[in-house]
């Protein structure tokens, strides 16, 4: 039962109607995109740094937890509040504060849903690149927690490579700014870039100065079949290390291909994974010449390509991809997605291996993902009514992060850690970088009530 | 966490279909009721959370908790967005259902309009008083029955004279039922039973009738008469709405414009024209016949967003409706558009109430009524 005075001294800095300890609103905000649920205490939304201060103070002195939340799309838990507390919704911090279109340069609050943020950008011709997929709905702080990708990361990065500068409000309150307006900086240590992915465990970002980019004019599309998975690791070798810098890269696998055709009723190639490849520019002939030496790679790897020779067809190609998703929820009823990243060269043999894990365990595993930066997600598909079913469904989780990890990858490549794949993590770091880790958390939250249940804490 | 005191049966088909709902959130971008409310109790992916939990026995059952299920306007808004291909339409009405019959305590206003809509056959407070009786078409053959729904009839009665000026313009010879309920928001809101009894009483006046076509300006009794009416009565009517009546009309040269006006209109799609029906281009057609430029909203055809209005919301949860409605009439007014159009009643009636709350007048008229002017 929540701390009624906890509730009256959130209500006093935030206003009664920004607080909320109704059962109703705690259930809807126990969840995220993830299997993970917790429920919280109490869901606060501040709308100023001021307030988030306020309130962190307030839970630093009573050594309550508290869980920031964006718009609850996270993959592995991070805004699930896995030790309850406070909740600390950030959406209605949503303003756009600055666009400077000389230093291409925008201050946002961390609310700003990422769609609105392009769409404001659009007038000006400027763009921020890294798109995650739930990029209609989800928000800039969330993005920049989680060190968000997507397709496009494979020519722009990730959040990571688009953050210049942040306010952060530190657990016990204190509120700093840290980063520079200039595009090059060596002053101190790089603490943007600890903020960045550190799921919400170290602080809360309530501004972010980030950098933008003019909006490629042109772009060109091509879908390549390839009749063996070596051969299409190959193709997708060839054309990242000829630095051809396509703007997408993206496999799908015969197990999702099926799912595919039989949800959207398209037909492919027989084959054992697709490729979509997309170069993007500002003039037409570089983005042919691209297009057309990919092309050549693909043909010289025993790839069958075909191109897309208008919009109508890139968009048809597009939404095969798109649909990957919601075509394998709709094959069994439970799901694991996995977020596995491997070295560009080892995509191969990752497919391989997830492929025999799926042989061996006998679990569906269907995978797709942006194969160009060696970030996959095979989906794990079964029945969590049938205990036999989910028991080898987890198994089959393991080795697959086992088997990045042996490729020389990680766990994951822009979902996180959070809670879903906080008891492999040991697997992937040492016991020294993990007390380093612990140090850095200890110096930033003395208490330890940020975001507790997280990253290596096993919930 | 304790168990409710009332059993709901819900279908297993739809138990799964709750279940469905992976919890991406993208209907955070849809949902008017989310972006009116702003937390997540609001939006699909809350409500079915919030059903699993009530299925699951997690939650006792209150009337705020039934708020989050009523106020859902069946806009679906949010299945146009949703990977996971959830009808939460479907699961919303199913899940209603279960509530009405378990016999939970019901929110109070959903209640009273359920009373209404049951006893006075008119969603609208003082009918009875009013001595409203439906008026019966006189005379033995039926050609054309304007079926105008409760809206249209009770308070936004010109669309109905707009419609027997075109008719009469046209020579098209019809009757008028007025009074008679179609009986779906009463199906939507969960009243299974009454709703049945309700469309019975339809189906038996219908029969008697046996008109050659109903002709309806309200998409939600279209659907009713369209779909509703074979499945749960067995009788069929050839029915249809007005505006592709009136496009056929045009097109036929049976109805003749005798001026055009150069104004600019921002089209709204209702949800049930649209997304339901798939009725997107006959009321545009019609106001481009009129003289009028379309414009359109950023949320046009089917990412069209709900007046508020839906199913009778602005009846059961008017401050919510309101709000919606406004939302909605400032994103017409970003198009520069002189008039707000629209093809239903109840879109309609749900502008002119939010047109008087804006800082600029904004003139909003169903397409009958612009085309009404111009005869």
């Amino acid at each position: 039962m929540v701390d009624a005075s906890l509730v009256r001294a959130l209500e006093d800095i935030v206003g009664p109607e920004n607080v909320s300890a109704d059962p109703v609103e705690l259930l809807c905000y126990a969840r995220d995109a993830s299997e993970n649920f917790g429920l919280p205490d109490v869901v606060v939304w501040p709308r100023t740094t001021e307030e988030v201060s306020a309130i962190l103070r307030l839970a630093n002195e009573r050594k309550v937890p508290v869980t920031p939340r964006g718009a609850g799309t996270c993959l592995s838990g991070g805004p699930v509040p896995a030790r309850g507390g406070i909740l600390m919704v950030l959406t209605r911090m949503n303003r756009i504060l600055e666009v400077d279109v000389e230093d291409m340069l925008v201050l946002v609050e961390p609310g700003v849903v990422w769609a609105d943020l392009n769409s404001a950008l659009e007038p000006y011709g400027l763009f921020l690149p890294p798109d995650p997929a739930s990029g209609s709905v989800c928000t800039i702080g969330g993005c920049i927690a989680e060190n968000a990708g997507g397709v496009r990361a494979v020519k722009y990065g990730t959040f990571r490579d688009w953050v210049q500068a942040l306010e952060v409000v530190l657990p016990t309150g204190e509120v700093l700014w840290t980063g520079s307006r200039a595009r090059k900086w060596v002053s101190g240590y790089d603490l943007v870039r600890l903020f960045v992915g550190s799921e919400g465990t170290l602080g809360v970002i309530t501004k972010a100065l980030l950098r933008v980019f003019p909006r490629p004019r042109h772009t060109a599309v091509m879908s390549a079949f390839a009749p063996e998975l070596e051969d299409a690791g190959k193709a997708v070798f060839y054309v990242m290390s000829r630095g051809l810098m396509p703007s997408a890269v993206e496999i799908m696998d015969a197990s999702t291909l099926e799912a595919v055709s039989k949800y959207v009723g398209m037909e492919f190639p027989t084959c054992e994974a697709m490729l979509i490849f997309e170069f993007d520019g500002f003039t037409q002939a570089d983005v042919r010449a691209r297009l057309r030496e990919a092309k050549k790679l693909c043909e010289a790897s025993n790839l069958r390509v075909e191109v897309a020779s208008s919009e109508a067809e890139a968009a048809r190609i597009w939404r095969a991809r798109k649909s990957a998703s919601p075509a394998l929820a709709r094959l069994r009823p439970s799901s694991i997605h996995e977020d596995i990243t491997v070295p560009v060269s080892k995509v191969a043999a990752m497919l391989v291996r997830a492929r025999e894990i799926s042989r061996e365990l006998g679990v569906l595993i269907a995978t797709f993902g942006h194969a160009g930066d060696g970030n996959l997600h095979p989906v794990i598909l079964f029945d969590e009514k049938d205990e036999d079913e989910a028991r080898r469904a987890m198994k089959a989780a393991e080795a697959i992060c086992r088997a990045a990890l042996e490729l020389g990858g990680t766990l994951t490549g822009e979902h996180g850690i959070g809670m879903s794949k906080a008891r492999f993590f040991p697997l992937e770091h040492s016991p020294v970088a993990l007390e380093a880790m612990k140090a850095i958390k200890a110096a930033f939250d003395p208490n330890g009530i940020l975001n507790p249940g997280k990253i290596w804490e096993v919930p | 966490m304790t168990s409710s005191s009332h059993e709901l049966k819900l279908p297993e088909e739809l138990v799964a279909e709750i279940h469905r709902c992976f919890r991406c959130g993208y209907c955070r971008s849809a949902c008017p009721t989310f972006t009116a409310m702003g937390s997540e109790s609001w939006n699909a992916r809350g409500r079915l959370l919030l059903a699993r939990a009530i299925l699951d026995g997690q939650v006792e059952l209150s009337p705020g908790l039934l708020d989050r299920f009523f106020s859902c306007l069946a806009c679906a808004a949010c299945e146009v967005v949703c990977p996971a291909v959830v009808r939460v339409v479907d699961a919303m009405v199913a899940f209603r259902q279960a509530l009405v019959a378990s016999g939970a305590p019901l929110p109070e206003r959903v209640a009273e309009l359920a009373r209404r809509l049951l006893e006075e056959g008119s969603p609208l407070p003082g009918a009875s008083e009013r001595g409203r009786q439906p008026k019966a078409p006189a005379g033995e053959k039926v050609g054309v029955l304007v079926f105008p729904g409760c809206v249209a009839s009770e308070l936004e009665p010109g669309v109905v004279k707009a419609i027997e000026k075109l008719l009469e313009a046209a020579d098209v010879p019809y009757s008028l039922l007025e009074g008679a309920c179609c009986a779906l928001p009463l199906l939507k809101l969960g009243f299974t039973r009454e709703a049945r009894k309700s469309m019975e009483l339809l189906a038996g006046r219908l029969r008697s009738l046996r008109p050659e076509l109903v002709l309806t300006p309200c998409p939600t009794c279209l659907e009713a008469l369209t779909r509703y009416l074979p499945q749960l009565t067995g009788t069929s009517v050839r029915a249809e709405h007005t505006s592709t009546f009136l496009r056929r009309l045009l097109r036929e040269g049976k109805l003749a414009l005798a001026r055009r006006v150069e104004l600019k209109a921002a089209y709204h799609d209702p949800c049930v024209l649209g997304r339901l029906l798939g009725i997107y281009e006959a009321p545009r057609e019609l106001l481009w016949e009129a003289g009028l430029t379309v414009l359109e909203m950023p949320r046009n055809r089917r990412e069209s967003a709900c007046c508020g209005y839906g199913n009778l919301a602005f009846l059961a949860y008017p401050e919510l409706a309101a709000r919606i409605a406004e939302e909605r009439v400032k994103e017409a007014l970003a198009t520069k558009a002189d008039v707000l159009a629209t093809a239903c009643p109840s879109c309609l009636h749900a502008f002119a109430e939010a047109a008087k709350c804006v800082a600029r007048p904004l003139a909003v008229a169903d397409v009958t009524e612009v085309l009404a002017e111009l005869v």
